[in-house]
């Protein structure tokens, strides 16, 4: 079974201050880690193979700027247990619409091919669920999105399992190949240990380009139709805390009062 | 000069924080309170690692260098800044890394995959009753016995007694074996705990609760010939040089734990308000963050320098042997100090709060005052270790 493994390297947010560069976030001095939920989906690849055997390969687009933190994330799915990766960044990556991603994936997995393609079902960076979905529809293979667990089945099948609102559990089987993506409920990832992060800065990771790909700037600038126009973070509230003094019974009162003018109690 | 750390060094430093982010920090608490390391935990960091850092792969360990291990103890020291969690793994990861240089096949292959799994513990005692840094004052003494060392004696201030006891293992042993040669008549060798004739008691400390303290006694207990560390009656050499690793990731846990206080204390400053100001607005209390952030980063990279040294000693790179032990000296002593120079003023800018146990600083100023006052080496016999290399042996007190 070979299984493709949809890797998104996002910005680590801890101890980053983010700053705003033109209509976006200043991308030059990031630290990038695996999107959490696409850990998941590569634990959960990596328990695949461990069962049925067969093929973990990560596939990652990225910017071309913020290569060495997104090829240090591709050591880490290395060091974790998969066995090969294709890293194609491009410097105009921050522009592209996620139908640009999926359209420059779906090209590599349909040359690579693949049994199942499993992504984390949303990016932390950018709160989007569409790739997925999308490069599933562009493949022409089914998807399932949301998924919490994967049974493999006989003749080709695979069951998964999608918990929707209230507690109601759906399950869906789809035929091979198709693409899921999962929750992160659906497995604890490991840990990478010491002597596979030896071994993981020593593999080959395989790069590729629009240009290898023959896809165009003419292309790429087609398919690119939702385009982002800028990014403000939240201004600043003034701190609101109200003190207040008297006596308990007196406090009491006033917060009464104050309650009551707000119209959050009513007597 | 190249300051930065290879991609694997990166990669390893995450995953360590990864893991004890989720797995040390949330539980450092319990670990203060419950007087014990969870063996979950320590079967952790064995699968990650952690505990075999630099003991070969062929017996159980990764492979790594001591710069990765002083790496993690930085993290471990972050993690739980008790030091307890700490304490457990500098002993179990420097002293194996000695044991896998100048074991025996025998003791390696029987000892360290245990070690490096978290399943067993292996620990240094040479301290005594009579004197910790004083070698001349030792009495613990072996004589051969046809293959094997009859061993008589007592150790204190031994630590991992009751880990030992409970998960097996035991420590790496000093004993007088010629007592006429002095420091020259020394032997060095793995005693497990377990062993028939050793009784042991456990010590109440102040601080570093996850891990026990104790007094193990010896009488007339065997020493197999395959216990005995690299050369007879050249122990004193060995355990100063096994010293020499363990004092490193000591200074490593120390550099984490201070470098924890100061961010403890930077998120206390920014959002603490006082007179209509926060406390990071006032130059009192942010000159002092500053000079803490300036010291922690020039300690941190003189611990850096010591492990560079170490490893490049370690690959047959032709390092006097000088400027080991006075980068080693150096890191020892000063990053306990600094990390209870830090621990105290961040508490300082807390106030009444730090005197509480809501916060873990007086766990860590507990802890790390293990350090100060002696572990693994006296503030002063570093510094004798300094004046004998640079000024000369002559200028010993004991000469």
């Amino acid at each position: 079974m070979k299984i493709i493994v949809l890797a998104k390297a996002v910005p680590e947010v801890r101890n980053v201050r983010l700053a705003l560069k033109g209509g976006d976030i200043d991308r030059s001095d990031l630290n990038y880690i695996i999107n959490e939920q696409d850990d998941y989906a590569l634990e959960e690849a990596l328990r695949q193979k461990e069962k049925n055997g067969g093929e973990v390969v990560v596939l990652t687009l990225g910017e071309e700027a913020g290569r060495k933190g997104i090829t240090q994330m591709v050591r880490q799915c290395y060091a974790k247990g998969a066995d090969r990766a294709i890293m194609a960044l491009d410097a105009s990556y921050g522009d592209w619409d996620d139908a640009v991603k999926a359209r420059i994936a779906s090209s590599i997995i349909s040359s690579e091919g693949a049994d199942i393609i499993i992504g984390g079902s949303q990016s932390f960076d950018t709160a989007s669920s569409r790739f997925g979905p999308m490069v599933a529809e562009l493949l022409d293979i089914p998807h399932a999105t949301l998924i919490t667990a994967l049974r493999n089945e006989e003749g080709g099948r695979i069951t998964v399992y999608r918990d929707l609102e209230q507690g109601v559990q759906e399950i869906v089987e789809l035929a091979l190949p198709c693409l899921v993506t999962v929750q992160t409920g659906i497995n604890t990832p490991r840990y990478a240990s010491l002597n596979k992060i030896i071994a993981a800065t020593k593999k080959e990771i395989k790069s590729t380009s629009l240009t290898e790909l023959q896809i165009s700037a003419q292309q790429i600038e087609a398919w690119n139709r939702v385009r982002r126009v800028s990014v403000a973070f939240p201004t600043e509230k003034e701190s609101n805390t109200l003190f207040l003094q008297g006596k308990p019974e007196e406090e009491a009162a006033q917060l009464v009062k104050l309650l009551g003018e707000k119209g959050l109690i009513q007597r | 000069m190249d300051f930065s750390l290879s991609d694997e060094e990166q990669l390893f430093q995450k995953t360590v924080h990864d893991f004890l982010k989720d797995n040390l920090a949330p539980i450092a608490r319990d670990i203060d309170n419950d007087h014990r390391i969870p063996e979950k935990l320590l079967h952790g960091m064995g699968e990650i690692g952690l505990l075999g850092a630099t003991i070969p792969e062929k017996y159980g360990g990764q492979g790594g260098s001591i710069t990765m291990a002083t790496l993690g103890a930085m993290e471990i020291g972050a993690a739980d800044p008790s030091m307890a969690t700490a304490v457990y793994y500098l002993l179990v990861t420097g002293w194996s890394h000695l044991a896998s240089k100048l074991g025996t096949e025998e003791l390696r292959q029987s000892l360290l995959p245990k070690v490096a799994a978290g399943r067993e513990f292996l620990g240094i005692a040479t301290t005594e009753p009579g004197g910790g840094s004083d070698l001349a004052a030792m009495k613990t003494n072996a004589k051969r016995e046809g293959k094997r060392l009859i061993l008589n004696g007592e150790k204190i201030y031994i630590s991992g007694v009751s880990e030992a006891k409970r998960m097996g293992g035991g420590h790496l042993t000093l004993m007088k074996t010629d007592p006429s040669l002095k420091h020259k008549g020394l032997t060095f060798a793995y005693v497990p705990i377990n062993s028939k004739g050793i009784e042991t008691t456990v010590l109440e400390n102040m601080g570093r609760m996850g891990i026990s303290t104790g007094i193990v006694s010896y009488r007339d207990v065997d020493v197999v010939k395959e216990n005995i560390i690299g050369e007879y009656n050249r122990g004193f050499f060995h355990a100063m040089a096994g010293f020499n690793y363990a004092r490193t990731l000591v200074s490593a846990a120390c550099v984490g734990a201070a470098q924890w206080a100061l961010e403890v204390g930077a998120e206390y400053i920014k959002r603490r308000s006082a007179f209509g100001s926060t406390l990071a607005r006032y130059e009192g209390v942010s000159f002092e963050f500053a000079d803490l952030a300036v010291q922690v980063e020039m300690v941190r990279n003189q611990v850096m320098k010591a492990a560079t040294l170490l490893d490049a000693y370690d690959s047959g790179k032709n390092v006097p042997m000088k400027d080991i032990n006075i980068a080693v000296s150096a890191s020892k002593l000063t990053a306990p100090p600094l990390a209870l120079d830090t621990i105290k003023k961040v508490m300082m800018w807390h106030g009444a709060l730090s005197y509480t146990k809501d916060t873990y600083l007086e766990m860590a100023m507990r802890g790390i005052l293990s350090y100060v006052v002696g572990a693994e080496g006296a503030l002063n016999i570093m510094r004798l270790v300094i004046v004998r290399d640079l000024l000369g042996p002559e200028f010993l007190p004991y000469r």
